[in-house]
């Protein structure tokens, strides 16, 4: 939507004494819409954002929710909140025309065209196929407080069926050739001239660039990783390492205070889940049950959030990196870094092993067989006199001898 | 020498002691505030001397990781940036100022740890002597561990870091010989500081900020404790200070009327620190001679 073309409406509503609800007064590009038009002779007027399981999304990342995770998992549980206000909003008494596409800007549920020719797609209970739990809440467009109308991915992700009988669980491809611009579209009204609710989405399912691993370095307990990815690539937001003992490749590495304050910064639909990155403002990355999807995407090495290693890293540079701790000495590793897009896309890098190995503490060599100098008191232990001792006690001698001096002379 | 060239040194050390033991000239000048203290910041550079402490029999294992692996085997590390702060209580101001002065300060030197090589626990590697003022290094063969076979200095390194922090703390009697710049006006103050140092220290590594040691203890039980500690010394710090203020008395006037600091001066002196824990072999050389420059401000 153009910025003049949103001021101009947001003017319009201002002018007919319509209040403008905190946190939606932005409209363009941070993955929030407007409601606007005429259903019969109420007005109706607001805005929209994404929300999901009831809470909204954070700006920062509304206007790029939906990847290749979301599509391989069937996403459902991603909202359009949409908050009417101004009064006197009502839908049709019978609900009659209230229906929702998704497309390009201007939908129009006459020819389900855009205005540039592109199609639009209805959302029924039975497209997308499956989409049976889908539903319009239709008594809701008759309330004033906020509503959700459930986005399902599919439409918006635009899979595409593909024949894969050796992984029957990539019934589709997931794969947008890069970001596209979306505009989920709730029409309400007479076919003739139906008020919309929009919200203007981004969506990619194309993976980022998977960085190269350079190096691995060895250490106490754990491994420096470093890594790169090519001068002039784009679109990568952070990192996230993971990694697996080789030896035990089903278990976990991190313990679990490890993984309880770690959040995982990347979508995967893995297992019957959809590993879900934090979206909401607690920052917390969650898991949806999608059974039957996502098995494929399994091997060799699962962009699995349980073997995350580390927290997020920026991608505030081309080559980078962390040490990975809590590693267990003499064990050998197998190591991947993901390289993370603002959909949330992860792509891994390939896998390299290494093996932490003890480090000789500089200290040690200080030590005598009995004991460290690691004390902070004056403990006697043997020596030779030193110059500073031998300074201290000319130094005291000295205040000595003034002292008696003085004595003598008073 | 003639009798008159004697008679003019006479008469001009005569007006010297009479300037110094005179009280200060009184003038129309508004008085200068009272003072009574003193702060200073100072940076210099420094290198702790670990590999003169006591019980090491000719080792140098400082040297050995924190020396620079194309330097001399035994070849002192670089010196690194060591930053001071001085407060001082100035007691006395008749003849020149006496006071005591607490400072401390903060220098740190990282260097990659050297990795414990074959069967656990493992041996680091040996640094020798190498040829044409190098270094080399010796680690346990892996097929016959009672043999050393020759490494690389990458061979021997590990991705960790192992980081060395030294805190110095002193406790000190400062006198500063201002008379020439009160009655003389020459803006020049010789000083000396004395008194006890006590360098707080500690290794640090890539997973935490204080490590550990492991060694035998007495008792023959294996013991991890942290590596850290102190070692007690002498600090002398004779210095020559310029007199800031000076060099432009009416911004100094205005600077100690509104502020009230009488004096800013630049100074340079020497750190001679003999901080060994008096010679204990339980104790870490922690010594370094050299020099330092900073401000000071006397208020």
């Amino acid at each position: 939507m153009k910025r003049s073309t949103l001021l101009g409406m947001m003017c319009g509503l201002a002018g007919l004494g319509i209040a403008m609800p905190a946190g939606y007064a932005d409209g363009t590009t941070s993955g929030t819409g407007t409601c606007s038009g005429t259903v019969g002779t109420a007005m109706l007027a607001g805005n929209t954002r994404l929300s999901v399981n009831g809470t909204l999304i954070q700006a920062a990342v509304a206007s790029a929710v939906f990847g290749r995770a979301e599509c391989e998992c069937k996403s459902r549980d991603i909202s359009m909140r949409v908050q009417l206000s101004g009064g006197g909003v009502v839908a049709p008494a019978d609900n009659s025309g209230v229906s929702m596409y998704i497309g390009q800007d201007n939908c129009s549920d006459q020819t389900q065209r855009t205005t540039t020719g592109a199609l639009c797609e209805k959302i029924t209970n039975a497209n997308p196929p499956g989409n049976e739990s889908f539903q319009l809440d239709l008594a809701k467009f008759k309330s004033i407080g906020p509503f959700d109308i459930p986005l399902p991915a599919e439409p918006i992700t635009a899979p595409r069926p593909v024949n894969n009988t050796d992984s029957p669980y990539l019934y589709n491809k997931c794969d947008t050739n890069g970001p596209q611009t979306r505009t989920v579209n709730v029409l309400i009204g007479p076919d003739a001239s139906p008020a919309s609710c929009k919200l203007p989405l981004t969506v990619s399912t194309s993976l980022p660039t998977a960085p190269t691993i350079d190096s691995i370095s060895s250490g106490n307990g754990g491994l420096t990783v470093r890594w790169s990815v090519p001068t002039g690539t784009a679109g990568i937001i952070s990192y996230q390492l993971l990694c697996r003992r080789k030896a035990d490749p089903t278990v976990p590495v991190m313990d679990q205070a490890f993984l309880d304050k770690t959040p995982w910064y990347f979508s995967s639909c893995l297992n019957g889940k959809l590993y879900r990155r934090p979206l909401t403002s607690d920052a917390v990355s969650t898991v949806v049950e999608r059974p039957g999807l996502g098995m494929g995407s399994a091997a060799p090495f699962p962009l699995d959030p349980a073997f995350r290693c580390s927290d997020r890293i920026v991608a505030s540079n081309n080559s980078l990196d962390t040490r990975i701790a809590g590693l267990a000495n003499a064990q050998e590793y197998e190591i991947v870094v993901a390289s993370i897009d603002a959909y949330g896309n992860a792509s891994p890098s390939d896998i390299k092993t290494a093996t932490p190995q003890d480090t000789q503490s500089p200290l040690n060599s200080y030590c005598s067989d009995t004991e460290c100098p690691n004390s902070f008191g004056c403990q006697v232990g043997p020596g030779a006199p030193s110059a500073a001792g031998a300074a201290s006690v000319m130094a005291l001698a000295a205040l000595g001898l003034l002292r008696q001096r003085r004595r003598r002379m008073s | 020498m003639s009798r008159r060239s004697t008679a003019k040194i006479v008469t001009l050390a005569a007006t010297l002691a009479a300037g110094l033991l005179a009280p200060a000239r009184a003038t129309a000048m508004p008085l200068e505030s009272p003072q009574h203290f003193a702060i200073e910041i100072k940076l210099g550079p420094y290198v702790p001397h670990l590999d003169s402490s006591a019980g090491l029999d000719g080792r140098t294992p400082f040297s050995d990781q924190f020396g620079s692996p194309t330097s001399e085997k035994g070849a002192l590390p670089s010196r690194g940036l060591l930053t001071q702060g001085e407060f001082d209580y100035q007691f006395f101001s008749r003849f020149g100022t006496l006071g005591v002065g607490i400072s401390g300060g903060y220098y740190s030197i990282s260097a990659p740890a050297f990795t414990r090589l074959g069967k656990a626990p493992g041996q680091p590697c040996n640094v020798i002597a190498g040829d044409q003022n190098s270094r080399a290094y010796q680690a346990p063969s892996a097929a016959n561990p009672s043999m050393l076979e020759s490494k690389t200095y990458e061979q021997c390194i590990s991705g960790d870091t192992d980081k060395l922090n030294v805190v110095p703390l002193s406790l000190m009697l400062v006198y500063r010989f201002d008379v020439l710049d009160k009655r003389l006006h020459v803006p020049l103050i010789p000083y000396i500081k004395v008194g006890l140092g006590y360098y707080v220290w500690w290794f640090g590594n890539s997973d935490s900020f204080t490590a550990n040691v492991t060694y035998n203890g007495s008792d023959g039980q294996s013991r991890t404790e942290a590596a850290s500690g102190a070692s007690m010394g002498v600090v002398i710090h004779p210095g020559i200070a310029l007199n800031l203020s000076a060099l432009d008395p009416h911004a100094g006037r205005v600077i100690d009327q509104e502020v009230g600091i009488n004096r800013v001066s630049a100074f340079v002196e020497l750190n001679a620190a003999l901080v060994d824990g008096f010679g204990r072999s339980n104790k870490l050389n922690l010594s370094d001679t050299t020099l330092n420059a900073g401000l000071n401000f006397e208020f």
